[in-house]
């Protein structure tokens, strides 16, 4: 369906891109959204672990066969196919409108300052491409107010004494204790630990018309079923569409971002519901689909103006794929700890998120993971344990109320060598060279994990378990947390956008996902993403005339 | 959405979104991609991952129709070959091993080739990568499927004090 040019084009809904578009719709833009997942409303949601993002298929999409990738740990491979929810490496986020937030835990941190310092706080580390960001926490601070404000999210300012200074107080108290976060409270004030509540995107009263969390045990991998956990589909993007600025075009697929006779974007090609391809001009072009999927993106409008890809001239879009770690401790215990009351996470530690001993680069949290369900506990076993049969089957019944699981983030450290190129074989549904994830862990990574678990291990240990033991991390691949490939830097050489996630390549394009993460902190990266993204869209609402910068700034 | 083979429990929440069949003892019904002698099978290997004791193991509690309807689901075609070269495997394992077929071994015998191929000691990596594949698909027909039962009939959650 032919269309006249818009101010705006938004590729992807999720935590980035949903707030670009209220923001741009809000100041008068006209902004169309494209998302290629589905919508999923309240009715969305089953109590089962057979129907959440870690099922197969996964629930929130990416649908199975449409959309292969391809994977490998290193270059010395041939990657090979990939499928969403059925095999390791595919690196999937949800694809849906609203993103991963439809479906996501909702921790809500603020990085701190030497997140945005990593390689003037530790130094260079060989083999990773640890660098600065060119924005700090100060200049972002009022930013992750908004998002706070503008999201709604909870928590308790003055808890955590690690925190960096913030100007307002959470919008909305913490989640209320459950027996687990009892435990990491009076065992870590004991070991003289600092247990404070941790911050959600979640509502603990109503707010904006929704109602408050309900303290189901389900909330991580679903749907929310009482829209407590403010994804971007059940707050700014309903907001975007109220402004009647905004259109949303929900299961579309931008395939190429197109360019005019002198290179500059003006549109997208897309394809609808149906398969039938279009085009879409605008003046600007944001970009949001998952790091994976915006470097893929960028990679296939590759053209005669832009041959290693639209705003490849660094040669950056793509590289420095990263995730994080985990840092997981489990305990078993002699008295029954009851996780009826959910999500889950309601104490958390940053002892050991930048340890002022600097004994590692960076580190992460520690908190008591969500509320633990039946399937997930059934392949969770300490290690000699029986994995099936009766002793397997009696654990379950002993332990599964009698068990602690402390979850953990931990920053990982970028290397140019991870990262995502076009497959040159393999294509998906729409005839598209797919993703190629080159991804593994380095040695750093698996040393930051395992001096966390020393710490998770010996609180479970003091807190009367009689068993304890630790996760461990696969040789690579990413996943919900994947961020780094159009990083942020001032120079044009060596990065991909501007502090503004502006491409320094061409000033009407803008990446506003996990995608311009520089580093990726010892924390889950959603709360940040959406900073910049209000950051960027301040920026383009104060600049943007309607077809130049106000600031001079070409493109 | 995963598929299960068509039968009657209806959803406690929402809208139904997959149908249940309990199977009995005395055998499965309704079969959509399992052959009878791979459903016997599987149901022999399934009873020894989740065995019956006080409460009711995979056998009660339709493990092997959920099996089937995975496989006979619109993702069956990424497993549909690694069950059929690994229940064969298992059978020529048991025959060469114990002379007999793996229904026929007595439970110590069944638990002894599960054990082979966990361990890799029966066949190496593809021996361990069925009995994966088995265990995942067992466990999520015992402990997950409860979810979509709402007349009791997979009792597992009881069975540990979950209350969903």
């Amino acid at each position: 369906m032919p269309r006249d040019k818009v101010d705006a084009i938004v590729v992807g809904s999720g935590a980035g891109g949903g707030i670009v578009a209220k923001e741009l719709a809000g100041a008068g833009l006209s902004v169309v959204v494209f998302e290629r997942g589905k919508k999923y409303t309240q009715a969305h949601f089953n109590h089962s672990e057979l129907e959440s993002q870690y099922s197969v298929p996964p629930a929130y999409g990416p649908s199975v066969y449409a959309n292969p990738r391809t994977f490998r740990y290193n270059d010395r491979e041939t990657a090979r196919i990939v499928h969403p929810g059925i095999d390791d490496g595919y690196g999937k986020t949800a694809a849906a409108l609203g993103g991963a937030t439809v479906a996501y835990g909702a921790a809500a941190w603020r990085f701190k300052k030497e997140d945005f310092r990593m390689k003037s706080t530790y130094g260079s580390i060989p083999g990773t491409s640890i660098e600065d960001w060119p924005i700090s926490y100060d200049e972002l601070e009022p930013y992750y107010e908004k998002a706070e404000y503008e999201l709604g999210v909870c928590g308790l300012a003055g808890a955590d004494p690690f925190a960096e200074p913030r100007k307002s107080p959470y919008p909305l108290p913490p989640l209320p204790l459950n027996p687990q976060g009892e435990i990491l409270r009076d065992v870590g004030l004991r070991l003289g630990w600092h247990p404070f509540p941790p911050p959600f995107a979640i509502i603990t009263r109503p707010y904006q018309g929704r109602s408050a969390c309900v303290q189901c045990v389900w909330c991580l991998a679903h749907n929310c079923e009482v829209k407590a956990k403010s994804g971007t589909h059940v707050t700014v993007l309903p907001q975007a569409v109220e402004t009647g600025n905004c259109e949303l075009r929900i299961g579309t697929f931008v395939t190429r971002i197109l360019v005019d006779e002198k290179g500059r974007p003006s549109g997208v090609q897309y394809f609808d519901d149906k398969k039938q391809g279009h085009e879409q001009y605008a003046a600007l072009i944001v970009v949001a689909c998952s790091a994976t999927e915006s470097a893929r993106l960028l990679l296939n409008s590759a053209g005669k103006f832009h041959p290693r890809g639209l705003g490849n001239s660094s040669g950056q879009v793509g590289r420095n794929l990263n995730d994080h770690t985990g840092a997981d401790t489990f305990g078993l215990f002699e008295r029954e700890i009851p996780h009826d009351k959910g999500p889950g996470p309601s104490m958390a530690f940053n002892d050991w998120n930048h340890p002022r001993s600097r004994e590692i680069p960076g580190g992460g949290y520690i908190y008591n993971y969500y509320c633990t369900l039946p399937t997930e506990f059934a392949f969770t076993r300490p290690p000699g344990e029986p994995r099936w049969g009766k002793a397997h089957k009696d654990f379950q019944r002993k332990y599964f109320r009698r068990y602690l699981h402390l979850g953990s983030n931990c920053q990982a450290m970028p290397q140019e060598k991870n990262r995502v190129d076009l497959d040159p074989r393999v294509r998906d549904a729409w005839g598209m060279p797919v993703a190629r994830i080159t991804h593994s862990w380095t040695k750093v990574d698996y040393e930051v994990a395992d001096f966390v678990m020393d710490k998770g291990e010996y609180f479970l240990k003091e807190a009367g378990a009689i068993k304890t033991w630790r996760g461990s991390n696969s040789r690579g691949g990413v996943g919900d947390h994947q961020n780094g490939t159009c990083r942020m830097g001032d120079d044009p050489k060596t990065s991909v956008v501007n502090k503004y996630c502006q491409s320094h390549d061409a000033g009407n394009l803008f990446v506003t996902d996990g995608s311009v993460l520089v580093t990726d902190a010892g924390f889950n990266p959603s709360l940040t993403i959406q900073a910049c993204a209000f950051a960027a869209s301040d920026y383009i609402k104060k600049q943007w005339a309607g077809s130049a910068w106000r600031n001079g700034k070409r493109g | 959405m995963v598929s299960i083979a068509g039968g009657t429990a209806a959803l406690a929440w929402g809208k139904p979104a997959v149908d249940l069949v309990v199977d009995s003892l005395s055998g499965a019904r309704g079969l959509r991609a399992l052959t009878p002698r791979q459903a016997k099978l599987l149901q022999a290997i399934t009873e020894q991952l989740v065995p019956t004791d006080d409460f009711p193991g995979a056998n009660n509690v339709g493990v092997v129709s959920y099996i089937d309807g995975v496989l006979a689901g619109p993702y069956g075609r990424f497993y549909e070959s690694q069950y059929q070269h690994g229940l064969e495997m298992m059978e020529a394992y048991s025959v060469n091993t114990f002379k007999k077929d793996f229904v026929s071994l007595d439970p110590a015998q069944q638990i002894d080739v599960l054990s082979q191929f966990e361990s890799g000691k029966a066949l190496g990596e593809p021996g361990q990568r069925i009995f994966n594949l088995i265990l995942v698909h067992t466990f999520e027909g015992y402990y997950a499927q409860s979810g979509h039962s709402a007349d009791g009939a997979n009792p597992s959650w009881k069975m540990i004090g979950f209350e969903g």
